[in-house]
């Protein structure tokens, strides 16, 4: 039986999507428009147990160990957009590879729903392998 | 014939000359071999028969489908480095990037001086080689097909006065889709089921997929068959299965063939079963330009340049879709969504190192190993090295800016940049890395004391049970590997047709 995202879970997804994929910038889509959390669960059913576990664990440690950063009692979900970004920031920048790895597995949950959609895809200029070719200017 | 498991009925028993586990670059040829010479042969699969062209507009899907594990296989240690194998009829030859090269005389060389392997000699390897290029139709990946991408490093290495060509690519009218590693929607590509496979099963051999070997199964130190699972639409077990055989052929590669062996507790005397992995770690290197260079427009790993080969670096082309290049860019944010803004003008190449790290494979739990590899110093200092000659050629090519795989120092924009590679030591655990050769983990040899098979791939503690694949590789190849685990196969095939009546066939 595998276990499926926590309510706790759901709302560290949310705290971060806003972070790490926002609305605004050089392209128009962000966390609104992509379902990450129905990513999240496909991808926690199709990956090995250990890496599983690596996910519901990294959730774990940005929810209840943003602290270590700010120096204040602070859970993740709760924290301003401001604060929150500092904190995914010390850990993308950190010099340990694990706490490095815990920024990316995270990431990669949110950014592969955003830029697997094809509106998106499109967006940046991406036009794939298209039916007639894959030339420039063929569109999906 | 190629048949779904789930065509067959519970409890399946059959019987055969040889069963081979695994469909890709080892187990499709020796089974074509056997096959033509009329012995009665079934290849077991796990992956299902996937089509390519239904999967790949979407890169995920296409992981999920044709990937073990969704792709997201990875070892453990300093770094954790992705590991990414095929799960589908074909194996990994479907979802690699189609280079091919044989294996390295000097190499070869090494193998034979540390370990014997009295039975082979190179000579014998050449014609091996020549029927699989013939088989699988290597040729040179023709320039106009190869993209800006690889034209723009090619460019950069020909002003810095370095050695490149275009790859040997095993295609057929490739029209430089650009998305090899997620099976080729043209079939242009020709992986194991566009050839060997379909060729044996003309042959009369039986081709089963989704389903898993579990145990192997033996009777005084000899081979006597396969135990597993047929699983149904969800990978999950559906019915059990036996297959009893005189020889059985482990082509599960580097990381599977080795857990096979040590879940069933076997041709393990030398304690080498799963030690000595090699898995050629690389990185990658994104260069910004000012104008677009549409780099998934082309062949994708085209391009090489070996000048650096003698010290164990190569470089050779990549790139990959945006979903995947996302969470690989070292930005987060507004900054991420800049640079994906400018996808389009990105281009990317790809170091790869030969290491003399060496890792490990374990069980682990619910049929998924555990693999601990650390990088060493030696091949951080070539990655190190590496980097700086990748961002030295795309300066040199026009590049605007280039981000490197190393923690700390995430941008690069003028020669002076360069000098970030030098103040500050680089350890293991600065990379991001990712491989996509696993090898060594059953290595070869005549010594029976420190190697598990010997050089006709056949264990020295169990009769009849071989293993043709990457993990018979005593060291790290130093080059793409699917040809040598093809010319190592047919190696093996041979003989046992020579030998066959050992083995009461």
């Amino acid at each position: 039986m595998i276990r499926q995202l926590s309510v706790r879970e759901i709302k560290t997804l949310h705290a971060l999507a806003q972070c790490i994929i926002p609305g605004g910038g050089q392209h128009p889509f962000s966390y609104r428009d992509v379902d990450y959390i129905s990513f999240a669960k496909e991808m926690i059913a199709n990956v090995p147990v250990h890496v599983r576990w690596f996910i519901h664990f990294n959730l774990w440690v940005i929810h209840y160990f943003s602290w270590l950063y700010l120096k204040r009692p602070a859970l993740f979900s709760h924290l301003s957009f401001t604060e929150r970004e500092f904190v995914l920031t010390c850990l993308s920048k950190s010099r340990w590879f694990l706490i490095r790895s815990i920024y990316i597995l995270t990431s990669a949950l949110l950014l592969i729903p955003l830029y697997k959609d094809e509106r998106v895809m499109k967006a940046i200029g991406y036009f794939g392998f298209g039916h007639a070719g894959n030339k420039k200017g063929d569109t999906l | 014939m190629i048949i779904d498991s789930q065509e067959l009925e519970e409890n399946y028993h059959a019987s055969a000359d040889v069963v081979i586990v695994g469909s890709g670059a080892g187990g499709a040829p020796m089974a074509y071999k056997l096959a033509q010479a009329g012995w009665k042969v079934i290849l077991l699969e796990e992956g299902r028969n996937n089509n390519p062209a239904d999967l790949n507009r979407n890169s995920w899907e296409a992981m999920k489908e044709m990937y073990r594990d969704s792709g997201m296989l990875a070892t453990l240690g300093t770094p954790s480095i992705p590991l990414p194998l095929g799960l589908t009829l074909g194996g990994t030859t479907v979802i690699n990037s189609g280079t091919c090269f044989r294996t390295p005389e000097k190499v070869f060389a090494e193998w034979k001086e540390k370990f014997g392997l009295s039975e082979v000699q190179y000579a014998d390897l050449i014609p091996l080689f020549e029927e699989s290029e013939k088989m699988i139709h290597v040729q040179e990946a023709p320039y106009e097909l190869l993209g800006t991408n690889n034209q723009m490093f090619a460019e950069g290495a020909r002003k810095l006065g370095l050695h490149g060509r275009p790859l040997m690519r095993n295609v057929i009218n490739c029209k430089g889709a650009g998305i090899c590693a997620f099976g080729c929607p043209e079939h242009a590509k020709q992986s194991m089921e566009r050839n060997f496979l379909p060729a044996a099963s003309e042959l009369g051999a039986t081709i089963i997929t989704s389903a898993r070997a579990e145990k192997i199964i033996t009777q005084k130190k000899t081979a006597k068959g396969v135990e597993g699972s047929f699983l149904d639409a969800k990978r999950k077990r559906r019915t059990k299965f036996r297959i009893d055989a005189p020889v059985v052929v482990l082509s599960c590669g580097a990381i599977y063939t080795p857990y096979l062996l040590l879940n069933n507790g076997m041709a393990n005397c030398s304690r080498q079963v799963g030690r000595n992995l090699h898995i050629h770690p690389a990185a990658k290197v994104i260069a910004m330009f000012d104008e677009a260079i549409d780099a998934w427009n082309g062949v994708p790993q085209g391009y090489y340049v070996d000048d650096y080969a003698g010290e164990g670096i190569m470089f050779e082309g990549f790139f990959l879709p945006p979903a995947i290049l996302s969470f690989a860019l070292p930005a987060m944010g507004m900054k991420l969504k800049k640079y994906m803004a400018d996808y389009r003008k990105m281009a990317g190449f790809g170091i790869m190192v030969t290491d003399t790290s060496h890792g490990r494979v374990i069980k682990g739990l619910n049929h998924s190993p555990l693999i601990f590899y650390n990088l060493n110093e030696t091949d951080t200092a070539k990655f190190v090295k590496g980097v700086e000659i990748a961002a030295r050629v795309y300066l040199a090519a026009g590049a605007n800016k280039i981000l490197v795989p190393i923690h700390g120092i995430d941008e690069i924009t003028c020669e002076a940049d360069l000098q970030k590679l030098h103040d500050v030591k680089i350890k293991p655990g600065h990379l991001e890395l990712s491989a996509f050769h696993p090898m060594g983990t059953c290595r070869m040899g005549d010594d029976a004391k420190n190697s598990v098979v010997n050089s006709h791939l056949e264990t020295h503690d169990v009769k009849g049970l071989f293993v043709a694949d990457a993990s018979v590789f005593p060291s790290s190849l130093g080059v793409n590997p699917q040809m040598s685990i093809m010319a190592f196969s047919l190696f093996a095939a041979n003989y046992l047709l020579k030998n066959k009546s050992q083995y009461s066939v």
